[in-house]
């Protein structure tokens, strides 16, 4: 095919191929464990990553990929998140709502003060063609993660999901693995923001996941139905928005979302 | 304090003055108490009596701060089985039967199909033990409140335990479930030997099922034969008129269901 002579569209291809199944086969365990909001929340909160990376150029003069800070600042609002699941009696859902609201607005401010408004959009929507061959060695080592997370981790962590008690008893330190997935989805954020932006990020981790749930018989199905379905839905995204010349983020989402209306079809049918 | 029931039997686990404490507030304290080798022993008392607490400090999930919790024949937790109230699972995910069972045998490669027979023939084993190996295939967010409690008992006795620990069994289950765990208890302390620790508010259920009995509210208010310590002003005195009331409502469902069986 033509595009695969233009390097931007092949890298853009490579990190949709690379992003697709790594955001899936995270989203079996942020479903499972009813995270999706969480996710939602810190893809919003990378608009206030970028904003700190601009004000840390605008006062110090230091010039680096705003994509450190974002990675920063989603760890550190990951990791405080999960220390007031973990800490305080405030309901999941009210710690997230104003964790969230709060950064969010704080990176507009900061966004506004420093007259880069016009940046927001970059930011929210994404820019999947700005990878560059580095990006995809990044995304390749966050795709081994998630696979050697999963290889190493999946039993502890999954029984830490269903009986968080019965996997202590294992000797599983639950906490620990909690602030681990926090962490790692904060990276997973960082590293999907210019391919679906900070407002579409969340539907590449939930609905991949969501239709595999509707026609997986098992858990092992759903571990290996999620991936592959994520990642022929980003592959797939990417040819029709290159043919329909229409943004490749959104594309990639709505493909998602036609391959979850597609197995609630599949799955009505066989009833 | 009333004295409890001499037995023969020798004790697997010996609580001497144990104490949990949350901060500065004192959940239990000075909690003496043996169990014994197949014996049922029903733990009763209103809600932050500190039952649960007290099964956590056992399966050391919580540190005591005062006090010993003395092992003898268990030597250590892994022989204690854990059957939880619930698991926090959206029943929508598809995760099996088999699969949840999975999780408590040791060196399988759990996200891969087990080749070994060994671990399927273990798994149906158990769960024929509690009269459950139809629902092998079952999701576990698609079974009822006396088919979950079934197969949790089925998780806790792949490890083969000496002591079964369960907190509130029969909460969301109707009374055949009610009465098939009662007949799986005794069948596993006649059959294994395995002594039973039950927390409950049916105390029809404690007072036919257990040995004895510990009553419990912050501290052990009574420990001897259900007889013994389930009189009603005792009782009402612990739980206050009303709870007892709501606590012993289901006598006569439960005597209708034996005639009728």
């Amino acid at each position: 095919m033509d595009f695969w002579h233009i390097e931007f569209m092949r890298n853009t291809l490579l990190s949709a191929l690379i992003l697709g199944p790594a955001c899936a086969l995270l989203g079996v365990f942020v479903t499972l464990r009813g995270m999706a909001f969480f996710s939602d929340a810190l893809a919003h909160s990378a608009l206030t990553g970028v904003a700190i990376g601009f004000l840390i150029e605008e006062l110090w003069g230091w010039g680096f990929d705003p994509m450190f800070t974002v990675l920063i600042f989603s760890i550190l609002l990951a990791s405080a998140m999960a220390y007031f699941f973990e800490k305080t009696t405030l309901r999941p859902d009210t710690i997230i709502s104003f964790s969230f609201t709060g950064s969010v607005a704080l990176g507009v401010i900061i966004l506004g003060m420093l007259g880069k408004y016009r940046m927001i959009d970059g930011i929210l929507f994404g820019s999947i063609y700005a990878n560059d061959t580095a990006d995809l060695y990044k995304q390749l080592a966050l795709l081994i993660l998630i696979l050697a997370f999963t290889l190493w981790k999946l039993r502890p962590y999954t029984l830490a999901i269903l009986q968080p008690d019965l996997a202590r008893i294992q000797g599983v330190n639950t906490s620990h693995l909690n602030y681990f997935f926090a962490i790692l989805i904060a990276i997973t954020i960082t590293l999907t923001l210019k391919m679906a932006g900070a407002l579409l990020i969340s539907a590449l981790i939930v609905t991949p996941a969501a239709a595999s749930k509707m026609m997986a018989k098992n858990f092992r199905h759903l571990l290996l139905l999620s991936p592959l379905l994520g990642f022929c839905a980003a592959g797939s995204g990417v040819l029709i928005s290159y043919q329909l010349d229409s943004p490749t983020g959104p594309t990639i989402v709505l493909t998602n979302v036609a391959v979850l209306l597609l197995c609630l079809i599949v799955t009505r049918f066989k009833k | 304090m009333i004295s409890p029931k001499t037995t023969v039997s020798p004790a697997l686990l010996s609580l001497r003055g144990v104490g949990v404490a949350y901060g500065t507030d004192w959940a239990i304290r000075n909690v003496d108490l043996d169990i014994r080798q197949g014996e049922i022993i029903g733990l009763i008392g209103p809600n932050g009596a500190g039952k649960s607490t007290l099964l956590k400090a056992i399966l050391g999930l919580e540190p005591c701060a005062e006090g010993i919790i003395d092992f003898k024949l268990l030597i250590d937790t892994t022989k204690i089985g854990y059957v939880p109230q619930r698991l926090s699972i959206d029943h929508s995910v598809p995760f099996s039967v088999q699969e949840f069972l999975s999780l408590n045998i040791p060196n399988t490669r759990w996200w891969w199909p087990s080749k070994n027979p060994a671990h399927l023939h273990l798994i149906q084993k158990q769960l024929a033990a509690v009269q459950a190996e139809h629902l092998i295939h079952r999701r576990i967010g698609s079974l009822s409140g006396g088919e979950f409690q079934r197969v949790t008992v089925a998780y806790a006795l792949l490890r083969e335990p000496k002591l079964l620990l369960l907190d509130e069994p029969t909460t969301g289950i109707d009374q055949q479930g009610s009465e098939m765990l009662e007949k799986l208890l005794n069948q596993l302390r006649r059959e294994r030997h395995i002594a039973v620790m039950m927390v409950s508010h049916d105390l029809h259920l404690i007072s036919d099922l257990c040995d004895r009995v510990c009553c419990l509210n912050r501290h052990v208010c009574a420990v001897g034969t259900p007889a013994e310590v389930m009189e009603e002003h005792f009782l009402r005195e612990i739980y206050g008129r009303q709870r007892l009331l709501t606590a012993t409502r289901g006598l006569d469902m439960r005597q209708s269901f034996k005639k009728s069986n």
